[in-house]
């Protein structure tokens, strides 16, 4: 562990003179660092999620659209563990079954987003300097612009959908990560290794898609991770709206815009899809921050 | 001042007499970090004594447990470290029990410190006035206007000009010389008795270090205490009295500066002191074995420079400007010429700013020159196109200073090299041809196979340059540029990335251009030498004829500040047979 | 919903404190003397900063016009079956007068130009619903929507800060429990945030108010909804910096002139801290306005928020446009106030 320099990144040296050659023992038990309990905790969640998209009947075997008048309203109990709604249909059935379109809207929103981001980020880094003032300009233009408004405008034209939802959070997310992108691109750029394989005569084309690309990339895999969970919390929002999923889909948005009515009478309706995607968000973002800092600091 | 290898163990020396009583005494200090199992000791058994008025060195390379040990005696050795010693006492009062409180009422008070490189210890976003100011404010000294009449008062005694305006100017508004007075001066408000300097001159200009080294010397001579840290033998040499040498957290070796640097008693030191290139040293190894063993069976064509008058690399009139971010138009390189025969090493040197590293990168053909031209091979290199240039790339590479950012992070040194080598190789160039060819350089530069699958970040210093250094080689050029190659490297290691480049240039016949901001590097190293200053080359000629003999007076000024070891001992060169 | 977890990574540029000692070639050796700039080097760049922002605007108003001009269906009709509650196809008569009052008929750039020409004289059209001047109809609501806005980004701030100095930093479980309880904060959709709150405080509590007006309690849940997530936010980025400025060796410098661990930290660290959180405030007040929208909705309160959804159900254009370029002002004015704050936290970066 406490190798001479073997986890020195002389990043912190002097630009100009000899390097600093201070002792590094700290530098020794920053390294090898158990995962995090929360880290733990976040995997153990996004594993049921996970379960609960590609295969709800492992988990809760019931029909999510099962209405049984006779049980309407039922709080949480041995047999309905997380209470039952207006109809009488099972809280936890539904939650479960509502994860995958939950999740395919959050993964869809930053897919979307990402892709736009990088194709942005990268003509705006690596084109001249005409179409990095273009883009820049429009991606100003985009972040003073209300997303909120263009949700809303989307929903206007093309009608509540879930289709609509992940557009609408995809091109609302995607200057934020653009400028990130660019950023990035225009950093690794001046990296010594992007000059170093210039040096050895390799074409402009092929530094480009083998140095500058992926490292540019490479901190947004993180970012991503955050991303989705982002994108659940903003698309729940829009289903109260009016621009979600519409009601008899167990979506968590459109659980929580269904809930609302029933809050004070049978809060369970509304707490427990709300809990679900406060713990998918927590659990994504604490993944995210981890994979940040191991990006930032350790060989892959 | 009498040896005293009977009844010691080797390595430890009897020390003078003192007078009067020591006002810093450690016993046997251990300092570990982390808990239970997982504790690694790297501070183990240090022991010395400190009287006012005298220095003591504390020598080392990285790892060597210095700079923890200089931390542990303000307090301030870290989270999750574990301090123990038989004693640890200033004035005759224990340190080690101390609680958090207390520990503040000695620092910057009874103890100053002071950290290398000012840019980044100096708060940036502070003047210079309010950080100098600040032990005082935190030690309750004084009025308001009492505290700012001190400030003027100690950045007079470090000998800053003008105090009153240096006093409202943040440490970036500052030159490296002013900038590192400062924080002397920041750590001498109190005028604590024990001043810990932590290498102090480490990322400074030699003319410069000279400067803060006499500010530390004449603090010493007014009766303070001072505690050097330092991995640089020629700056101890120079103002300690007493040195401890420490490796791996112990102390090897502790004895009078003379005693120790002339006559050195444990191996280690004596390694130490061969490793500093310097005039004494060209055309000798610097160090005892270097693992390049297999490289040099083959024997070498003829010893000593084989230079061909044949210029592969010609610059003439080079011109460069560079807008600052203030839309100011700075030149940077003013009209340099050069040439660099084949199998030759051409330095470069020159202190920060000089323009050394931008003509590397203007002969390099990275960056295109605002006037003058770079010819390769008598044929257009600079002027040429870039896609003219790309197949005649391979004909000159190059050495960064930072060989761990010159890799692209996601590769191991099998991609590194493979990357490299296929520039070489004749298609079709299979797997087994670029592992064997990378095998080869690695063998070429000292490393084996069982580097290939090995990230940068888990090698050495040392090896990352050598993969970086097989990197240039790959493709075979006639010229390799270095930048600094080893300036960021302990001294040993450093010795080691030298002679590994002499045996290069012997066995391949490749040129260098050496970039340098360290005299004894290029002396012990280049043929022929180029002195930059502000983008001008002041002066070029042979390396013995420059710096033996300067007509310059920048050069005579670079020359006398440089620190130098006590005359070296005569048959110190003798120890190693040549193999 | 630009998330604003992609922001904290950001560094307005790489002149951020202390890091900036990477690769790049230390620009020439300072001469020493004071750096005097000129005032017309000062004059230069607020020059440009301000024309930076007025583009922005005028980007955000060709887009509002665009989207007014080429959205599917016919304006005339739209306006005479908002303003008669019908949905039907209209005549040419019929249409003819609003056509030629409206100008609907003209060139498109002849409508662009007297587009912007009116937003220059404060102009931003008149509502196809209720028949009044947009400033009108939005201008009433604009002052509880900013109060809401404002007052959350102040609470969002000293949340953050609390915890932040509190427990970052610090042993291993406490700084875990704070970068958590961020986490949370951060996770927490607004909507889902304010019925909660509704229910818990203002209905079974009882403390507040529970049908919205603009008065100090009723503006406490509001403000709270906000406030929460944006905190968690806010609060992650300056974790991040402070952690990192901690390491720095100017606050070592610090500690071994005897200053203690609080007096570090807010004397030192939290300056330098503090610039990527000042970076997304920026941002931050923009998607305030968004999320005012919800807020604003869900505790019954007076506001854009309101004016903009009924506007988008009943496509009042010239409403929506109005919204749009008041929330781009802001915006701009926003990153305005970001830029000026940067030169009080960093002098480096002034002119």
């Amino acid at each position: 562990m406490t190798t001479p320099g073997s986890t020195t990144t002389p990043s912190t040296a002097g630009p100009a003179g000899p390097a600093t050659l201070t002792d590094r023992a700290r530098a020794g038990f920053a390294s090898a660092r158990p995962p995090r309990l929360a880290t733990l905790l976040s995997l153990a969640v996004l594993g049921f999620v996970a379960v609960a998209a590609l295969a709800p009947g492992l988990l809760a075997p019931g029909d999510p659209t099962a209405i049984r008048l006779d049980q309407a309203l039922q709080s949480p109990s041995a047999t309905h563990l997380l209470g039952t709604d207006q109809s009488g249909r099972d809280l936890y059935t539904r939650v479960v079954h509502g994860a995958r379109e939950s999740l395919t809207i959050g993964l869809g929103a930053t897919a979307l987003a990402m892709a736009l981001a990088v194709t942005l980020g990268v003509a705006s880094g690596l084109g001249g300097r005409v179409t990095d003032r273009v883009i820049g300009g429009a991606l100003e233009v985009a972040f003073a612009f209300p997303v909120m408004l263009l949700a809303l405008l989307l929903v206007a034209v093309r009608g509540p959908s879930s289709a609509t939802l992940v557009i609408a959070v995809g091109i609302g997310s995607a200057p934020g990560y653009a400028r990130m992108v660019r950023g990035q691109v225009l950093a690794v750029r001046r990296e010594p290794y992007v000059e170093a394989a210039a040096a050895l005569g390799h074409p402009r084309h092929r530094v480009v898609l083998q140095h500058v690309l992926p490292n540019a990339v490479r901190p947004l895999l993180a970012i991503a991770t955050l991303g989705v969970g982002q994108s659940i919390v903003w698309a729940s929002g829009l289903a109260f709206l009016g621009m979600g999923v519409a009601p008899p889909s167990p979506e968590w948005g459109a659980l929580l815009e269904a809930g609302r009515m029933y809050v004070t009478t049978a809060w369970w309706l509304e707490v427990v899809p709300g809990l679900a995607i406060v713990a998918v968000a927590v659990a994504l973002t604490t993944l995210g921050r981890t994979l940040q800092q191991r990006l930032e600091g350790a060989p892959s | 001042m009498t040896l005293a290898l009977t009844d010691a163990a080797p390595g430890t020396r009897t020390l003078p007499e003192r007078r009067g009583t020591p006002m810093l005494r450690v016993e046997n200090l251990r300092v570990g970090f982390g808990r239970g199992a997982e504790r690694t000791e790297v501070v183990r058994g240090v022991s010395f004594e400190l009287s006012p008025g005298r220095c003591l060195a504390v020598v080392g390379e990285s790892g060597s447990g210095k700079s923890v040990t200089a931390r542990t005696l303000v307090g301030l050795t870290g989270r999750g470290s574990h301090v123990r010693a038989d004693r640890l006492e200033l004035d005759g009062a224990d340190l080690l029990g101390l609680g958090e409180r207390a520990w503040r009422r000695v620092r910057g008070r009874r103890i100053g410190m002071v950290l290398q490189d000012a840019l980044v210890s100096l708060d940036p976003f502070r003047t210079v006035g309010a950080e100098i100011a600040e032990p005082l404010r935190l030690h309750r000294w004084g009025s308001r206007s009492e505290r700012a009449a001190r400030v003027l008062e100690v950045l007079e005694e470090v000998g800053v000009p003008e105090p009153g305006l240096r006093a409202r100017q943040r440490s970036d508004e500052l030159s490296g010389g002013l900038r590192q007075r400062a924080l002397i001066a920041s750590a001498l408000a109190l005028d604590p008795r024990l001043v810990i300097a932590d290498e102090p001159t480490t990322a400074l200009d030699v003319t410069v270090q000279a400067q803060v080294l006499d500010l530390l010397a004449a603090s010493k001579r007014r009766g303070t205490a001072v505690l050097l840290i330092s991995h640089d033998l020629s700056v101890v040499a120079r103002l300690a009295d007493e040195v401890c040498v420490m490796r791996d957290g112990e102390v090897l070796e502790h004895g009078l500066t003379e005693e120790v640097l002339r006559r050195p008693a444990h191996p280690y030191t004596r390694s130490l002191l061969d490793a500093v290139p310097s005039a004494a040293t060209r055309g000798a190894r610097l160090a005892p074995s270097t693992p390049g063993a297999r490289l040099r069976a083959t024997p070498a064509p003829a010893p000593g420079p084989t230079v061909e008058e044949r210029p592969v690399l010609t610059a003439t009139d080079l011109v460069k400007r560079f807008r600052g971010p203030d839309g100011v138009e700075r030149t940077v390189v003013d009209g340099v010429s050069f040439e660099l025969a084949a199998g030759e090493t051409l330095g470069i040197v020159g202190e920060s700013g000089s323009g050394k590293t931008t003509t590397a990168r203007l002969a390099l053909a990275l960056l295109e020159p605002d006037g003058g031209e770079v010819l390769l091979d008598g044929a257009p290199w600079s002027a040429a196109s870039p896609a003219e240039r790309r197949p005649r790339r391979r004909r000159v590479g190059v050495v960064y200073q930072d060989p761990l950012s010159s890799f692209d992070p996601r590769w191991d040194v099998a991609r590194v090299l493979a990357d490299a080598a296929a520039t070489d190789l004749e298609p079709p160039r299979g797997p087994a041809a670029v592992r064997a060819r990378s095998v080869e350089l690695l063998e070429q530069v000292g490393l084996g196979a069982e580097h290939l699958a090995r990230h940068p970040l888990r090698l050495s210093g040392g090896q990352r340059q050598r993969v970086a250094i097989a990197r240039a080689l790959a493709p075979r050029p006639d010229v390799v540029v270095c930048d600094e190659p080893v300036s960021a490297l302990d001294v040993s290691v450093q010795a080691q990335v030298l002679d590994l480049l002499t045996d290069l240039q012997r066995s391949l016949g490749v040129a260098y251009l050496f970039i340098s901001h360290d005299l004894g590097v290029i002396h012990h190293l280049s043929d022929r030498v180029l002195v930059m200053k502000d983008g001008h080359v002041v002066e070029e000629g042979a390396t013995e004829e420059v710096l033996t003999a300067p007509r310059h007076e920048y050069t005579r000024r670079l020359l006398s500040a440089l620190p130098a070891l006590p005359g070296a001992p005569g048959p110190r060169r003798e120890a190693h047979d040549p193999r | 919903m630009s998330a604003p977890t992609t922001l904290p990574t950001e560094r307005p540029d790489q002149a951020s404190p202390g890091g900036g000692t990477g690769e790049a070639p230390r620009g020439p050796e300072p001469s020493g003397t004071p750096r005097r700039t000129s005032p017309r080097a000062v004059l230069t760049r607020l020059v440009s900063r301000v024309l930076g922002a007025a583009l922005v605007l005028l980007g955000a108003a060709t887009v509002v016009f665009a989207v007014q001009t080429l959205l599917p269906g016919d304006r005339a009709t739209l306006l005479l079956n908002l303003q008669t509650g019908e949905a039907i196809e209209r005549t040419p008569e019929e249409l003819a007068p609003i056509n030629a009052r409206f100008g609907f008929d003209d060139p498109v750039l002849v409508q662009y130009g007297s587009y912007v020409g009116g937003l220059l004289r404060g102009d931003l059209g008149t509502s196809f619903q209720q028949h009044e001047p947009v400033t009108q109809v939005i201008g009433g609501q604009i002052l509880p929507t900013v109060q809401l806005a404002l007052g959350a980004l102040v609470l969002a701030w000293v949340l953050s800060l609390i915890t932040v100095l509190a427990t970052a930093g610090r042993r291993r479980w406490i700084a875990g429990l704070g970068s958590g309880l961020e986490a949370v904060a951060a996770s927490l959709p607004h909507y889902w945030l304010g019925v909660i709150l509704l229910v818990v405080l203002a209905v079974q509590a009882g403390w507040f108010p529970v049908m919205g007006g603009t008065d100090l309690a009723a503006t406490v849940l509001p403000v709270l909804t906000l406030a929460i997530p944006l905190a968690g936010f806010l609060g992650q980025a300056t974790r991040d910096e402070l952690d990192r400025v901690l390491e720095q060796p100017f606050v070592l410098s610090a500690r071994t002139r005897g200053m203690g661990d609080a007096a570090v930290r807010v004397r030192h660290a939290l300056r330098h801290a503090v610039v990527p959180a000042v970076t997304l405030s920026g941002w931050a007040l923009g998607s305030l306005l968004s999320g005012a929208v919800i807020a604003e909705s869900v505790f019954s309160r007076p506001g854009l928020g309101q004016v903009l959804v009924t506007a988008v159900d009943s496509r009042d254009l010239p409403v929506v446009g109005g919204v749009v370029i008041f929330v781009a002002l802001v915006y701009v004015v926003a990153n305005l106030l970001v830029d000026l704050a940067y030169t009080v936290i960093d002098p480096r970066r002034r002119p």
